[in-house]
This record gives C-alpha cells, structure tokens and sequence, in this order.
C-alpha cells in the first residue's frame, strides 16, 4: 500500500514532456568524450545544446541493472531494486555544526568526522553511511578523497563512496572502496556503496562531471544520479515543472552512462527544493520538500530504478521543535511513498549545518516513521478473537501468552528519546528534555563503539593512496 | 506629458520590459532629456520596487523583472547618453564579480549582477569558475572600485581566500574593496579571510556595496 500522488496520466504526460525537452530544448554537454559517445549514437547539436532523439532515451531506459549495497560483515544488505522498505542515510559535505555541548555553531574537525560516522555507524534506522562532515583541517586538496577513508574506516555498514566532481576523484574513489574490499573485482561482486555525481541544472553537464559519469559508468560501479534544482532559481517555480526538468536532467544522465556501459546500475536521487523567493536561500522547510520526495519516488519506480530523495531538513538552526515537526513532515511523504533512500539525518538550517544530537534524535523520528511501513498483518492470529473471550471468561490481558509473543515480535513501537513518563517521575528524574537524552546517548555510542573497524594493514593502504593523491594533485 | 515619466515609473514597478521600453520611446519622441527618463521615470519606478521589497510585498522574481525593465531601458538609451555616460559609472562604482574556481555555480551572482547593474553599476562579470590569476588581471584592467566574489559550495569557499590573498601579493588590496557572497558563509568567515564586506543575499549586498563606496 503506498501513497502514489501521481496518476498513470500524468505520469505519462511527465514522461513525454521529459523526452520532448531533451529532443527540442536539450542540454549542455560538454567534454570532447562524452560529446562523441552521444552524437556517435543519435544525438545532434543545436546551438550550444544536444539534442536527445526520444528513441535513444528509451532504449536507454530499458531493462535497468538492478542494484544492491553490500556493508563490510554481510550482515547489513541493502537491495535497492524493489526494496523491501525505505532505507535512511546522513547528509553529506557539511562543513560547520553546532557543537552539542555548548551549542556554538563551529568549524568542523577530523575528530568531530570521526564521531559523526560512529555515531551513524551504530545507530538502528540509519542503513547508509554517507561521508558526512568535511573537516578544516584536513589537506584541501585531498578533503573529499580523505572524508570516504574516514568513513571507511569507522563503519561496517554500506557507505556513500563520495561525491565525485571529476574524473580524477572518481579513480581515487574507487581505489579507496577497493582497498577496503580487498580489490576492483570484489568491489564491483559486492559494492559497499554507490559514487554520486551532480550535473548543473538546468540541463548542464560541465566536462568535469560528463567525464565523471564516464570513468564511473565504465568501472561498471553503481552510480547516484544527483541532480540539485532549486524551484523558482535554478527550474520552474511550479513543482510540475522542477520534477520535470530533473526528470530530463536524470535522463539525460542516464543516457550517457548507459551508452558507455549498459549495465550500470543507477540510483535515480534528486534534492529538488524551493528557494525563499524573498532571499533566494534554501531553507529546507517547505513542506513540499517531503512530497516532492514522494513524487521522485513514483518516477523513479516507474523506470524501474531505485530512488533517494530528501526527508529529514529543517530551516531551523537548534534540534528543537522546528526541526522536529518539519523533518517528521518530510520524511513521512516519501517513506508512505516508498523511496529507496531517505536523506538527511542529522542536518540542520537548509543543509549548512550538521548536528550529531539531531542525528540521533533522527534516529528516533525515522524508527517511528517507518513503523508501520510494512503494513499491518491481519490474520486470525494478529486479531485474537481467542485472547478476548480468555479474559472474558475471567482472564488477564497481561497473562496472555499471545501479548507477550507479540511484544517481543515487535508489535509495540518501543521509544528509546522521548519522554513517555507521568509529569511526577519526569520531574524528578531531572526534567531530561530529548536533546539531554540524545545527548546522552550520543555519549555512550561514542564510548562503546569498536573504533576503526579495518586492519591496520588496509589502514595503510588507504593512507598511501591517500598521500599518493596528494602528490598526484599537486602535479597536475 | 507627466503621465509620460509616471507611466515609466509603474511599468517598471509592475517589472514589464515592453511596455517601460514603450513609454521611453514616447517619452524621447516627446522630447525628454535621456537622463530625465531614467532618474525622474526609471528609478522612481526602481525605488518603489526596493520599498516594496522592504515591506515585504515584493520577492526576488518582482525585483528581477524590474531590473530586467529597467536595464533593457538603460541599454535603449545607451546611444543618447555616451557623455554622460563616464560621469554616472564614476559615481556608482565599478564592480569586478565572478565565481570562484572549481564552482560552476551562477544564479546568486547572477541575481547581485542584475540589481547592481540596476543601481547603475558597471559591472564586469567574469562568469563562473574564475582562477584568483584571472580575477586580478580584471581588477587591474577595469580599474575596479570593488570586487565580488561568490561561491556555493563548501568545497570552494576556501577559494575565496586564496583571491584575497593573491590580491595582497601583488599589492593591490588597499585598491579595491572586497565583498564576498555564498550561502555557507558567514560575516566571521568574511572577517577570517580578509574581506570588507559580507552580503547573505543581493539586495543587502547592492546595499554593502553602495557603503563600501561610501555612496548610501
């Protein structure tokens, strides 16, 4: 049973609009490589645009690769085509947060990357790792390379490889990824994780980011399509239309993976947000974030790929109540819609601020969200017609053997932040509110956690390739 | 003949290109002077449009289209105005602005660039991904009063820095203002590289930079 705003009309009214766009309006393409792939296969310029002939586009999207993620132990599988449930990650790229202890908005560290990804690694809802915090002091031109090797290290789960903005990122990436799996050829058997790539909207691949998807498509590696439109700045103000322009940006993506290697799996994820259209910045309390989420993930579905979308963002700068009702409203949409990938955990403010104590209470909004995502079970047994004539006939619903089987399968939701106490205990239990409690939790995680989860001999390997990047940079 | 210079002032207000160029075109057959046209009609029009916006009845597309009214008129009567021309840019400044290298990001500098131009400004844009080398060379061609520098992404907003301080290198930074722009930033952030001035969107930044030129 899933929430489906969009109808099989409009749908196809989307589709046909997207196939059009590409093969009368087009898109920028650049990058002698990519240019020669897609005019070799159809594709002609006009202006400083090619176009798109609508049959190259759909034998594109035939018989999409199907994807799964696999985390370090093979205890954490995700697959993401037809999921079973929606899966949550963290942001990704965050270079200030508020420090919970004080709650001073500062420069992140390396200490402070370390945290966020253990913190991630060990809560329950969170399934993907992503990269998270981008630490100042950590050698610029390396920063991204060096965000995935932390990640890496500190977590069993599967990952985000990282944000590529070249070629040169994308061998680095994958090198570190394969370090960590013990070579290219397990790594492409079981990928822990996916690499994204952002084109520009509207309609814009610089040759940077074409030559990307290029080296990411060929190494057969899944690949998260990322495009980033803002309503009303960068596509149509009206939701209609930034879903269907990010609908012609991700087809225009996947085109050129899928000529450069058919079966690359890709994951259809779009951050498709409205600007404050009286200061242009993107607040991310709209709460068309989370439905424009649901309506990524009908799309998405409907070329058989996975998707992610946004959920959990705030405008709001503290974890407070702000940030709660506008991320439960976000997330909500998409996960009732079954989007693969809920992003967010752990951001504030738009996306420019990141906070672990937000992380951890995300934990919490994300377990109660996705509850009942599996639907409810009715059966003779769920109902318990026997259990209701047993007290009755002068029984005890606490003594029945069906409460207590059905407590411990799962039945309750059982909060672990929240307060769910009569006023009297609260009180003088010290009036704990929820940042105190996930405050406290985040503590413990920290001290518990096994520290780097790789030997130490993999550790090396990726501060060579590391060290080896920074010289590489430097040369070019 | 009034309604003339009103009717110049509401099309821009309602951000209508033609019909502000219309009324121009009327208002030079009716015999106006050029400069009339634009400080009685144009920015009477454009200064409502900033009260508007002040007051909260205005948002970014309203100014937009009023700037593209007004600067579509200004280019109109460009030919009509060369002499005049050199005294008016001396008075509201020269303004280099570009994206940092390694940032392909536009629309917020795009967004400042309109309402400078707008304000009167000339504007030099250097586009996106614009090396610290280049952005020098253009101070130094245009004679720059103030240079903006924009970046989006916290992957690039170091390179802001790095403008900043190949600016005192080649011993120019006592000659041109600085103004930085972006959404991660912060006015510490503009104080920890070295800038004057720090803007969070494009109307406060036209403001900043009208008083870096001590013109507000």
């Amino acid at each position: 049973m899933l929430f489906e705003p969009l109808t099989a009309a409009d749908l196809q009214l989307m589709h046909d609009v997207t196939l059009k766009i590409l093969s009368e309006t087009g898109a920028v393409i650049e990058g002698e490589e990519a240019r020669e792939i897609l005019f070799s296969s159809g594709c002609r310029e006009e202006g400083n645009r090619l176009l798109f002939p609508p049959r190259l586009v759909e034998d594109c999207l035939a018989d999409p690769a199907s994807v799964t993620l696999y985390g370090l132990d093979d205890t954490n599988i995700l697959p993401l085509t037809e999921a079973p449930r929606s899966y949550a990650h963290n942001f990704g790229s965050v270079s200030v947060l508020l420090d919970p202890q004080n709650d001073i908005i500062r420069e992140a560290t390396l200490d402070d990357l370390v945290s966020f990804i253990r913190i991630s690694d060990s809560l329950p809802y969170l399934d993907m790792v992503v990269p998270s915090l981008r630490p100042v002091d950590l050698p610029e031109e390396i920063a991204s390379l060096a965000m995935t090797a932390y990640t890496l290290q500190n977590t069993l789960k599967p990952v985000d490889i990282g944000t590529a903005s070249d070629r040169w990122e994308v061998r680095y990436l994958i090198r570190l990824a394969a370090a960590v799996r013990g070579g290219l050829e397990p790594l492409k058997e079981k990928p822990m994780g996916t690499i994204s790539i952002s084109p520009l909207s509207p309609l814009n691949f610089p040759a940077d980011i074409s030559e990307a998807i290029i080296e990411s498509a060929s190494s057969g590696l899944p690949i998260t399509m990322l495009p980033c439109p803002t309503r009303g700045l960068t596509a149509p103000l009206t939701l209609a239309g930034g879903l269907v322009q990010q609908n012609a940006e991700q087809l225009a993506f996947l085109t050129l993976a899928r000529l450069v290697n058919k079966d690359t799996p890709l994951v259809y994820t779009c951050r498709l947000a409205a600007a404050n259209m009286r200061t242009g910045f993107v607040g991310g309390k709209d709460p068309d974030l989370g439905f424009s989420g649901a309506c990524v993930a009908q799309l998405a579905r409907y070329y058989g790929l996975p998707s992610g979308v946004y959920g959990m963002d705030t405008g709001s700068v503290l974890p407070d109540l702000q940030s709660g009702y506008e991320r439960a409203i976000n997330c909500l949409y998409p996960v009732l819609a079954g989007a693969t990938f809920i992003s967010g955990m752990g951001l504030l403010n738009g996306g420019l601020l990141a906070s672990a104590e937000q992380l951890v209470i995300d934990d919490e909004i994300y377990g109660m969200v996705t509850h009942r995502q599996g639907g409810l079970e009715v059966s003779e047994d769920t109902i318990g017609a026997d259990v209701v004539k047993a007290v009755m006939n002068g029984g005890n619903f606490l003594a029945q053997e069906h409460t207590r089987n059905y407590l411990r399968k799962g039945e309750l939701y059982t909060g672990r932040l929240g307060n769910d106490s009569p006023f009297e205990e609260w009180r003088s239990s010290g009036c704990r509110t929820v940042r105190d409690a996930a405050k406290e939790r985040m503590e413990k995680i920290l001290s518990d956690h096994p520290g780097v989860v790789i030997e130490q001999s993999v550790c090396r390997e990726i501060d060579a390739i590391l060290e080896e990047a920074k010289i590489d940079k430097k040369g070019s | 003949m009034e309604h003339i210079l009103q009717n110049i002032a509401s099309s821009v207000l309602d951000g209508k290109k033609s019909e502000t160029l219309d009324w121009v075109n009327k208002g030079l057959e009716a015999g106006f002077k050029p400069l009339d046209l634009i400080t009685l009609g144009l920015t009477a029009g454009l200064d409502q449009v900033g009260q508007k916006f002040e007051q909260g009845e205005y948002y970014l597309p309203d100014m937009m289209l009023a700037a593209e009214a007004m600067s579509g008129a200004i280019d109109l009567l460009e030919p009509y105005l060369e002499a005049d021309k050199a005294a008016r840019v001396e008075e509201a400044g020269r303004i280099v602005i570009g994206t940092v290298k390694g940032d392909l990001h536009s629309i917020g500098k795009d967004i400042v660039v309109m309402m400078m131009k707008a304000a009167g400004m000339e504007i030099f844009d250097l586009g996106v991904d614009v090396s610290a080398e280049r952005f020098i060379l253009a101070i130094e061609e245009n004679r720059a009063d103030v240079l903006g520098i924009s970046a989006l992404m916290t992957t690039t907003i170091g390179e802001q820095k790095k403008v900043i301080d190949l600016l005192v290198e080649n011993g120019l930074r006592d000659r041109v203002k600085v103004i930085v722009g972006g959404a991660p930033l912060s006015e510490e952030w503009a104080r920890k590289i070295g800038a004057d001035a720090y803007a969070a969107d494009a109307i406060a930044g036209v403001k900043k930079v009208k008083a870096l030129l001590s013109l507000a």
